[in-house]
């Protein structure tokens, strides 16, 4: 079953409700911003993948902060009629940037499709909060595995890993 | 004793008109801190200082003053408007880094004046402990510690999250002080706080080893 990940910011979801037009505007507006009608997602086969991902999102960051990443259901999508189409991602992992995908031609009532199924995702736990600690070692391993160099990473970020 | 010479008000970056030099020594003159060391003579001479050290106070004064008329308006628009996300930086954060480098003391009081005025207003806390937790500890200190302080015991849970996400990115052993006295209700939040007193525990202890 195909997974999709999708960076949010897990507070704007604090107190999600069981009915997703209860659910704050900025939860939409700060973590569902689209761009041309569609919106950015990783595309992972298992769980034991996701650290791939977060590897690449970090990797390309100006500043090293804990963040939040959500797994979402792609058969799930599917079946509500959300397309995507394969985007290459621009990271310094160059081998995960196959995997980047978008979710295409959303409107009003898709954006709130996908808001639903988040809402549905963070109740079973699909979301993961990866601290600035995890970060640095995961970007440590990164390095000392020689998938990345130092020098791939923005100052400030690489100054965090000292 | 020294002669007031408007001179003085074109030490750094900023170039004050006329209108503007009345509207700072007015509002010196309303500092009661700086009373003894103000004379006024006349219209033309306005102010005799009484020793140099009041140079660095007017200094400060002037640049606070530039802040609060210049920028408040420029910053919260910013923190409203733009778009913010975790790991990227925006337009508030270059003012911010541009303004710490033209004078910390001046900034982190402005910044400090302008949280406790928006202390009602979450967004606006938000934004401006996501700026603190982008400086350094030691040049945002004190007044940034006292606001993240602050945040963590706002009813809002995001500006808690935000002072927890402060003292994370600090992760000095005083921040650990701090966060082992907070309390905070979500299971998320409290997750994330055992993990972040975790991570900086770890990391201290990893230190002492080392050393």
């Amino acid at each position: 079953m195909p997974i999709l990940v999708r960076k949010i910011n897990r507070s704007k979801w604090n107190n999600a409700p069981d009915d997703v037009f209860g659910l704050a505007s900025d939860a939409i507006t700060g973590c569902l911003r689209s761009q041309k009608n569609s919106l950015s997602v990783w595309k992972i086969e298992t769980e034991d993948d996701l650290e791939e991902v977060v590897l690449a999102l970090v990797a390309n960051f100006e500043t090293l902060e804990t963040i939040d990443v959500v797994t979402l259901d792609g058969e799930y999508l599917i079946r509500v009629n959300i397309e995507r189409e394969e985007t290459e991602g621009n990271t310094p992992i160059s081998e995960v940037d196959a995997q980047h995908f978008d979710l295409v031609n959303l409107n009003y009532f898709k954006i709130g499709l996908v808001a639903e199924h988040i809402i549905e995702r963070i109740k079973l736990n699909k979301v993961k909060r990866y601290t600035k600690a995890e970060l640095k070692t995961l970007l440590k391993r990164a390095i000392e595995l020689q998938r990345i160099e130092i020098e791939d990473l923005n100052e400030s970020v690489a100054a965090a890993l000292k | 004793m020294k002669k007031f010479d408007k001179s003085i008000f074109d030490t750094g970056e900023i170039d004050f008109s006329e209108e503007e030099i009345g509207f700072l020594i007015n509002q010196l003159s309303l500092d009661t801190s700086l009373k003894d060391e103000i004379i006024t003579i006349d219209p033309k001479t306005d102010l005799i200082f009484t020793s140099s050290d009041i140079n660095e106070n007017i200094i400060n004064k002037k640049r606070a003053i530039k802040l609060e008329k210049e920028f408040t308006h420029k910053l919260l628009h910013f923190l409203r408007e733009d778009e913010f996300e975790y790991g990227f930086k925006n337009r508030a954060d270059l003012l911010i880094k541009e303004q710490m480098h033209i004078n910390n003391l001046a900034t982190k009081e402005w910044l400090n004046k302008l949280y406790v005025s928006n202390f009602n207003n979450p967004d606006i806390l938000i934004g401006i402990l996501r700026l603190i937790s982008r400086q350094n500890v030691d040049e945002i200190s004190p007044e940034g510690k006292t606001m993240a302080i602050g945040a963590l015991s706002h009813k809002n849970p995001e500006v808690q999250e935000c002072g927890i996400r402060v003292f994370e990115s600090w992760g000095t052993l005083d921040s650990l002080k701090i966060l082992e006295n907070v309390e905070v209700h979500s299971h998320w939040l409290k997750d994330y706080l055992s993990k972040v007193i975790g991570n900086i525990q770890t990391e201290h202890a990893h230190f002492s080893k080392k050393n």
